[in-house]
């Protein structure tokens, strides 16, 4: 239901009109109340109350999804890209059309456009008009891609809509694949199959060591050289042993309390088309990736985020764990955390633990402290961009170093317990380098 | 630092929020100067700046009486153009001063917003101008006496019926 509010036009109109029929009369000219009359029509046109009170419409389509669907799958989008603007990388925009109509008394409808939360730009049309938005898609996750507010304003301006009302339209933006060729596993894996080498004796896995045959043993595997060689007496036989394969238990944990961009000017106020990389999508990026990875590796893998228990997906391995994956890493979002009230994750025993943070605050390496006491292997990995401290004052810089140095403390910390640090924002080749350095067997 | 992501937002033929306040300051300064004679040629344009500058002052009506009046100082002639230019501006200035009133100066204008009111300004100047014709004819050939008190109270009749009826509607 819309309620219409008179504006200035018609009392401004009338009155104009009214002293200029007085002036008329009073020096009787009749060319001069010809002028008021004139007026007076013009108000009497604009001055006609609405008679419907249905609002103005307004619906947004978004006209193609290739742009969404080209980041996850790493693949150039094929169409609608565009040059950001004041950048040099080409950035796939979403194309959403604004459609307008309203009741026939409505001769000019006022739209407030509101783009990924901060961007407000304002346009005035005539219904039933269609607009067409392109809106870069600066990050992965949940976003609330454009927002319209209307009002529609009567012919001749003498009403308009008294509380505008609002659509919006919101978009999963799924994140980026980054393929990764080195896995770290745990120290010791409990599995029976899988596809990582494992430390008991077993099928499938590389050569172990040479062995007294006893019984259980399968006679393919006497090593009749070895036999010849060390056998002392007749009867002995040696068989070759090769390690066991395993899966792993991985729990991808979301450290999801802040989200900090390139930009470090914008760490207050996040407005989205100012940031660059945010942490989220460095993290989304980074779990995506490597949850990715152990499921094509036939692991199981479980996601928490730190701060809620919603949105946890339980362990899992296959192709329907994948896609529940996806969705759940897509739809993570920043979320505040009193450090009371910060729960510890349940994980499977010996399970690989993925602690993905910025390590902004201490209760990550607080989690990564008690895991690694349990036995676990911690994989942290680093989701802070690299900082731009450009636009910062020098109390602003101070800060900044101040900040950035006890988080330096923390990851020393997180070294000391024996956690193992991947920093994602790297260049791929020293990422995968790092990761590389972090899978190679270790001694316990 | 990062520059700033634009989302791109066409609409068919766009003008800037400002084309209504920057036509008030055109129209009516121009007017002001042309039609009005000095001093009070400066108090329109001074008027048409303020509504350009401020709409919600609606100093576009106060240039458009400014303008109306000076007409009374002229006398009636078929063949002046004043009045004719008169008449029209004052309309004009009526249609654009509602348009400014309610869009916002930093915003985008659609093309087709101005198609609709400068037609209507069209459709009743057509008339007007013609019984302005007809008006000033005859005033030039004789003289109309017009029972002053008579005449008055009638408009002003008129007028106060209007301002119920408005009222009445409001509510």
């Amino acid at each position: 239901m819309t309620i219409w509010r008179r504006t200035a036009v018609p009392a401004a109109g009338t009155l104009c009109a009214l002293i200029v029929c007085a002036a008329a009369i009073v020096f009787g000219r009749a060319d001069v109340a010809l002028i008021g009359v004139v007026l007076f029509v013009a108000v009497a046109a604009a001055t006609r109350h609405p008679a419907t009170a249905d609002p103005v419409a307004v619906t947004l389509v978004q006209t193609s999804e290739d742009e969404l669907h080209a980041r996850s799958s790493g693949r150039e989008p094929s169409r609608d890209l565009e040059t950001a603007e004041g950048g040099d990388a080409l950035r796939p925009t979403a194309p959403v059309r604004i459609e307008v109509t309203a009741p026939g008394d409505v001769g000019l409808v006022l739209l407030r456009i509101t783009t990924l939360g901060f961007e407000v730009q304002q346009f005035a049309v005539v219904p039933p008009a269609a607009l067409h938005a392109r809106v870069p898609l600066a990050h992965s996750g949940e976003q609330e891609l454009l927002a319209v507010e209307q009002r529609g304003v009567t012919r001749g301006a003498g009403f308009v809509a008294d509380a505008a009302s609002r659509t919006s339209h919101h978009v999963v933006v799924e994140p980026e694949l980054t393929p990764i060729r080195f896995l770290p596993v745990p120290r010791r894996l409990r599995g029976l199959t899988g596809a990582h080498q494992s430390g008991r004796p077993g099928d499938g896995g590389e050569f172990r060591d040479i062995h007294p045959f006893v019984s259980g043993d399968r006679l393919r595997r006497v090593d009749w050289k070895a036999t010849a060689r060390l056998a002392r007496r007749p009867g002995d036989l040696y068989v070759r042993r090769t390690n066991a394969t395993s899966d792993v238990d991985v729990a991808i944990v979301f450290d999801d309390a802040d989200e900090v961009g390139e930009a470090v000017a914008e760490w207050t106020l996040g407005d989205p088309t100012l940031t660059g990389t945010t942490s989220m999508d460095v993290a989304r990026n980074a779990a995506w990736s490597l949850a990715s990875a152990y499921l094509d590796a036939g692991d199981a893998v479980a996601f928490q985020v730190l701060s809620r228990a919603g949105g946890a997906v339980p362990r899992g391995s296959g192709g329907r764990q994948r896609e529940r994956l996806k969705a759940a890493i897509a739809r993570t979002a920043p979320h505040p955390r009193f450090l009371t009230r910060a729960r510890t994750p349940l994980v499977a025993p010996g399970a690989m633990i993925v602690l993905l943070s910025t390590f902004l605050d201490g209760d990550a390496v607080r989690l990564a402290a008690l895991w690694r006491a349990a036995g676990h292997r911690v994989l942290a990995i680093d989701t802070l961009p690299r900082p731009d401290a450009g636009a910062l004052n020098r109390r602003q810089l101070l800060a900044l170093r101040v900040v950035l140095g006890r988080r330096d403390e923390r990851l020393r910390d997180l070294l000391a317990v024996g956690a193992d640090i991947v920093a994602w924002h790297r260049s791929p080749a020293e990422r995968s380098a790092d990761l590389r350095s972090v899978s190679r067997p270790r001694r316990p | 630092m990062s520059e700033r992501l634009h989302a791109k937002i066409s609409v068919g033929a766009p003008l800037p929020g400002f084309a209504p306040r920057l036509a008030i300051a055109l129209v009516g300064g121009v007017a002001a100067l042309l039609l009005v004679p000095a001093p009070f040629g400066y108090l329109g344009l001074a008027f048409a700046i303020l509504g350009a500058l401020f709409p919600a002052t609606l100093a576009a009506w106060g240039c458009a009486l400014v303008i109306a009046l000076t007409q009374l100082a002229r006398t009636p002639e078929p063949g002046d153009w004043h009045p004719y230019a008169t008449l029209a501006v004052i309309h004009l200035l009526h249609v654009i001063g509602s348009l400014s009133i309610v869009v916002e100066p930093g915003g985008v204008l659609q093309g087709r917003v101005l198609r609709g009111p400068l037609l209507g300004w069209l459709a009743l100047q057509v008339p007007a101008q013609g019984v302005l014709v007809a008006v000033l004819l005859l005033a030039s050939a004789q003289p109309i006496p017009l029972p002053l008190p008579g005449v008055f109270a009638a408009v002003g009749a008129v007028c106060i019926g209007a301002l119920v009826v408005l009222i009445i509607r409001r509510r």
